[in-house]
C-alpha cells in the first residue's frame, strides 16, 4: 500500500522539510567572498601548475660533466650564444671585437649581469670559467666533449680588463673563434659552483633564464623559474622534463595526458607526426635544425676514385623523393654541403640536380661497359631513429642503373667506426651537426686532406686547391671575402663530391592545447622560456 | 643447509673472476675504439689527437691482460672505475640504478609465480575442460608474443584508451604494474603450463588418493599435499629463469622509462664503455649466484626429500 507523504513516518517528514530549508537558506544567502585577514593580503591564488614535457634522452649528465646540464635545460647561458641561423650573438657578452692583427679578441659583458643567487657575474668569472675548461679539455660528455683547443684555438691567456671586459690572447690570427666558442664551450657558471679540479661540488649556479631545481637520473629534470633573471623571465614557473627513451611510450604518454608536449632532439619519427596531425587537442609542429644527412666516398679507392663516377652518382640520387618518400616532408633536399638554414654562407653556384640520363652517360665514361662493385655502409640496430636503411635500399635501386652493385651493410655504430678507421668502406650514410654556424669547421673537416673527417675515416680526398682556400678562409676577416671563399669551396665539392648532401632536417615535435608559443630552435633547444600555460 | 649456503657463497668469488675475464675478453673480441666513441658523443667528430689522448689517459694501449689485472686489482679495493662516456664512478652508475632493474625483476617473479602457479593448479584439477584448453592457448601466446609488443599494448589500452595506468615513468605504486605485467607474462605462462604438468603427475600418485580416501577435503588435499610436491620444478625454473628476467628488463625499461640498469649498460655496450660493462657483469654475477642459491634452499625448505650436499 502507498504511503502518501506525511503519512506513516512523521520523524522522516520533519528531517525532509528541515532538508528543503537548508537548503533554501543557502540558496538565499549571498555568496560569501573570500575576505582578507585583519591586516593581511588577499589569499593567494593556488599554485600554477608545472608544464611536464617528455624527451627522448637524459638532459643532465652530474658534477663530472663540463657542463653539468645540457643547454637545452636553459640553465647556463654563453658568452656568445647563436640565432636560428647560426649566426654569433649576445648572450653574457654584449659585444666583442677583434684585434687588427687577429690575435686578440676582446668580449664586453652585459652590464648588471647576475648568477642565480645573486651574486655578480663579471670578467672575473668569465675567467674562471675559462681557465676551469683548459684545465678539464679534453672531456668526453654526452651532449658535447670539451676540446678547448677546438673552442679556443692557439690561446696564450685569458685576462680580466675591468669588471666588464675580458680579454682572449692568441698565438696566432683567430677571427673564427667567436664561432667556435660559441655556446657549449663558452658556457659560464659561478666559480663557487666547483672545486679546485673543475668538477662541480653540486648542481651549479648559472645564470639562465631557468634554476635546475631537481634532477633523478634517467628519470626527470625539474626546472624553477630564475626570478633574477636578467632577459625577458620565463612564463611558466616550473617544468619537469621527463625522460622517455622510446618513440612509441613518448606518444603514448603525451596521448594518454601526463605530457604537455614532446620536445627536443628525437620528440617524434615523422611518422608519429603524421599520424598526430589529425588527433583533436595536439598541435604538430617542426623547425630546422643544425643537423645534416650526408652520403660520402671513399676516394682512396676504386671504385669512387674515380671523380666522374661520383658526379654520376650525385646526378642519379632523388633528394626531393628522399625528403618527401622517407622522412615525410620533414627536411630540405641537400644541394651543398652547408645546411639552407644559414642563408648567410650558401651559395647557388654548382647546386645538383637530378638527371639520371647524364648520370649513366657519365657513369659509362668512368666504367666502359663494366660495373663496379661497392659496399654501402650504415650504423643500424635498434634505437636507429633516422630511416638509413630505406636510404640504402633507395640509393642502391638508384645507383643499380648506372652499373654500381651496392652490397648494403648495417652495423652498429662502434663496429662501423673500426671499419671506417681501417679505410674498408667505399660508400657510408653520414649524419654531421653544424654547432658553431663556421663554414670553416665543415670545409675543414670534411675537404681538407688532413681533416678530422678524412683523417678518421682515411677518406682519402686531396685537393691542393681546397687545401689552400681552407687555409685562407680560416684567416679571413673580411665577411665578403670570406664568403667568396666558401663559395668557391661549394662549387668544388658540387664537382669533386667527396660528400654529398642529401637532406638537411627538420625536427617535428608536439604539445598539447594546455601549452602555447612552444617551438624549436636551431640546436633543437626547446622555447621553454617562451611557452605558456594556457590551463 | 649452512654449509651448503656456504659452499656455494664460497664459489661465488671463482665464479665473478671467470665472468669478469671473459668480458673483457668479449669486449676485445667485438673490436671498436671506447675512445673514439667517447670523443664522438653529441655527434661531433673525433680528432685524432684528442682521441689518442684519451686512449693514452684510460691506458686502452696497453695488452689485455695487463688492463684486466689493474681492474682487478681496484675491483678488489671496491673501485670500479668511471665510466667512459658520462665520467661518473661505475659504483654509483650501477648501484643508482640497479635496484630499479631488481625491483622490476622481482615484481615480474610475482608476477610469474603469483599468476602462474595458482593458474596451473586450477587448470590441473579441471583437465581437459574447455577452460583447460583456453588456458593453454593463452599460455602458449604470451610465450611468444615479444615483450616490447606486448608492453606497447599495454599502455596503448590501460594508459592512452581508458587512463587507469600511467604510459610509465617510476614509482612503486601503479607506475610498477605494466612494466611487471609486460615482463612476467611470458614467464607467468610458462610457470602456468610447468605447475599444470607437475600437478597432474603428482595427482596419478597414491597418496593422494590415500588422503582422498582418508576424508580430507579437496582443497587441502590440493594445497598441503599436492602442491608441495608439484612445485619444486617450478621454484627451481624461476630461480634460472631470474637471469632472463634481468636481461629482459632492458627492453621494458626502455618502453617504460623505467630508469634500471638496463639502458645505462645498452648505451655502454654500443659505446664501448669497458668499466660500466664489467661492473654490470661482476653485479649481476653476484645477484645471479645469490637468486639461484635461494631458489635451492626454498627447493629444499619444500621438499624435506631433498637433501643438500
Amino acid at each position: 500500500m502507498q504511503q502518501a507523504i506525511g503519512q506513516g513516518n512523521p520523524c522522516r517528514f520533519i528531517r525532509l522539510v528541515g532538508a528543503c530549508i537548508g537548503l533554501g537558506m543557502a540558496a538565499c544567502s549571498p555568496v560569501a567572498t573570500p575576505q582578507p585577514a585583519l591586516g593581511g593580503a588577499a589569499p593567494a591564488r593556488p599554485p600554477e601548475r608545472e608544464v611536464v614535457l617528455g624527451v627522448s634522452r637524459e638532459l643532465a649528465n652530474g658534477e663530472q660533466d663540463p657542463y653539468f646540464a645540457h643547454s637545452s635545460l636553459m640553465v647556463w647561458e654563453s658568452l656568445v650564444a647563436l640565432d636560428d641561423q647560426l649566426r654569433p650573438v649576445p648572450q653574457i657578452a654584449e659585444s666583442w671585437e677583434l684585434s687588427p692583427d687577429g690575435k686578440s679578441w676582446t668580449f664586453k659583458l652585459r652590464p648588471g649581469l647576475r648568477f642565480s643567487d645573486g651574486t655578480p657575474l663579471s670578467a672575473g668569472a668569465v675567467v674562471a670559467n675559462v681557465q676551469r675548461f683548459l684545465k678539464l679539455s679534453p672531456r668526453p660528455s654526452p651532449f658535447f666533449t670539451l676540446n678547448a683547443r677546438l673552442a679556443y684555438g692557439d690561446l696564450a691567456e685569458v685576462a680580466r680588463v675591468d669588471e666588464q671586459t675580458v680579454r682572449f690572447q692568441h698565438n696566432a690570427p683567430t677571427p673564427s673563434m667567436v664561432h667556435t666558442m660559441s655556446g657549449f664551450f663558452s658556457a659560464i657558471f659561478s666559480p663557487d659552483s666547483f672545486a679546485p679540479n673543475g668538477d662541480f661540488t653540486g648542481i651549479p649556479v648559472a645564470s639562465g633564464p631557468f634554476v635546475l631545481r631537481e634532477w633523478k637520473k634517467d628519470q626527470y629534470v625539474l626546472l624553477e623559474r630564475n626570478d633574477l633573471y636578467s632577459g625577458q623571465p620565463p612564463h611558466v614557473r616550473q617544468i619537469r622534463l621527463r625522460v622517455i627513451p622510446d618513440a612509441g611510450a613518448r606518444v603514448s604518454a603525451l596521448l594518454a595526458r601526463e605530457l604537455d608536449g614532446v620536445v627536443e632532439l628525437g620528440a617524434l619519427l615523422p611518422a608519429q607526426a603524421q599520424e598526430l596531425k589529425n588527433r583533436p587537442g595536439i598541435t604538430v609542429s617542426a623547425d630546422p635544425i643544425s643537423i645534416s644527412q650526408y652520403l660520402a666516398f671513399n676516394t682512396s679507392r676504386p671504385p669512387f676514385n674515380l671523380p666522374e663516377l661520383r658526379r654520376a652518382v650525385a646526378l642519379a640520387v632523388d633528394r626531393e623523393q628522399i625528403v618527401q618518400g622517407l622522412v615525410l616532408g620533414f627536411g630540405v633536399p641537400g644541394k651543398s654541403l652547408l645546411s639552407p638554414f644559414a642563408p648567410q654562407w650558401l651559395s647557388t653556384k654548382g647546386e645538383p640536380v637530378f638527371d639520371p640520363r647524364k648520370a649513366r652517360d657519365l657513369a659509362r665514361a668512368a666504367l666502359g661497359d663494366g660495373h663496379a662493385s661497392a659496399t654501402l655502409a650504415f650504423a643500424g640496430g635498434a634505437g636507429q631513429a633516422r630511416p638509413y636503411k630505406a636510404l640504402a635500399e633507395l640509393l642502391q635501386s638508384e645507383l643499380a642503373p648506372l652499373g654500381i652493385d651496392l652490397h648494403l651493410l648495417s652495423l652498429e655504430q662502434a663496429a662501423l667506426n673500426d671499419r671506417l678507421a681501417k679505410g674498408d668502406w667505399d660508400l657510408r650514410l653520414a649524419q654531421q651537426g653544424w654547432a658553431n654556424g663556421d663554414p670553416d669547421f665543415i670545409f675543414a673537416n670534411f675537404l681538407h686532406s688532413t681533416g678530422t673527417y678524412n683523417a678518421a675515416n682515411k677518406a682519402g680526398y686531396g685537393n691542393p686547391e681546397v687545401d689552400r682556400l681552407v687555409a685562407a678562409g680560416k684567416g679571413e676577416r673580411n665577411e665578403q671575402q670570406r664568403y667568396a671563399i666558401y663559395e668557391q669551396l661549394q662549387a668544388i665539392a658540387a664537382t669533386d663530391v667527396p660528400v654529398m648532401p642529401l637532406y638537411h632536417e627538420i625536427a617535428p615535435y608536439a604539445y598539447r592545447d594546455t601549452i602555447e608559443a612552444l617551438r624549436q630552435r636551431i640546436n633543437y633547444q626547446p622555447t621553454l622560456d617562451e611557452i605558456r600555460l594556457l590551463r | 643447509m649452512h654449509r651448503y649456503a656456504a659452499t656455494r657463497l664460497a664459489a661465488l668469488l671463482p665464479t665473478l673472476l671467470a665472468v669478469s675475464l671473459l668480458a673483457f675478453a668479449l669486449a676485445e673480441v667485438a673490436g671498436g675504439d671506447p675512445a673514439r666513441e667517447a670523443a664522438e658523443q653529441g655527434g661531433q667528430l673525433a680528432e685524432p689527437d684528442l682521441v689518442t689522448e684519451l686512449r693514452t689517459r684510460w691506458g686502452l694501449d696497453n695488452p689485455l691482460p695487463i688492463r684486466y689485472a689493474r681492474w682487478l686489482s681496484a675491483a678488489a679495493r671496491g673501485d670500479l672505475g668511471k665510466s667512459y662516456l658520462s665520467g661518473r664512478p661505475v659504483t654509483q652508475e650501477l648501484l643508482g640504478a640497479f635496484p630499479a632493474t631488481l625491483l622490476l625483476a622481482l615484481a615480474a617473479l610475482a608476477v610469474a609465480a603469483g599468476a602462474g602457479i595458482p593458474l596451473g593448479v586450477w587448470a590441473a584439477l579441471r583437465r581437459d575442460s574447455p577452460l583447460d584448453h583456453l588456458s593453454r592457448v593463452v599460455a602458449v601466446s604470451f610465450t611468444a608474443v615479444p615483450g616490447f609488443w606486448l608492453g606497447l599494448l599495454l599502455i596503448a589500452l590501460f594508459a592512452e584508451a581508458l587512463g587507469w595506468l600511467p604510459a610509465g615513468g617510476f614509482g612503486l605504486d601503479t607506475h610498477l604494474a605494466l612494466p611487471a605485467l609486460t615482463l612476467g607474462a611470458a614467464s607467468a605462462a610458462t610457470v602456468m603450463r610447468l605447475v599444470r604438468s607437475n600437478v597432474l603427475d603428482v595427482i596419478a600418485l597414491e597418496f593422494v588418493r590415500a588422503a582422498h580416501a582418508k576424508g580430507l577435503a579437496p582443497g587441502r588435499v590440493a594445497w598441503r599435499h599436492i602442491l608441495p610436491n608439484a612445485l619444486v620444478p617450478a621454484v627451481s625454473h624461476l630461480g634460472l629463469r631470474f637471469g632472463d628476467l634481468l636481461a629482459g628488463a632492458v627492453v621494458v625499461e626502455s618502453i617504460f622509462a623505467w630508469p634500471g640498469v638496463g639502458r645505462i649498460v645498452l648505451t655502454a655496450v654500443s659505446g664501448r664503455d669497458l668499466p660500466v660493462i664489467a661492473g654490470f657483469v661482476l653485479l649481476s654475477g653476484c645477484v645471479f649466484v645469490a637468486v639461484n642459491l635461494a631458489a635451492d634452499l626454498l627447493c629444499a625448505a619444500l621438499d624435506p626429500r631433498i637433501r643438500l650436499p
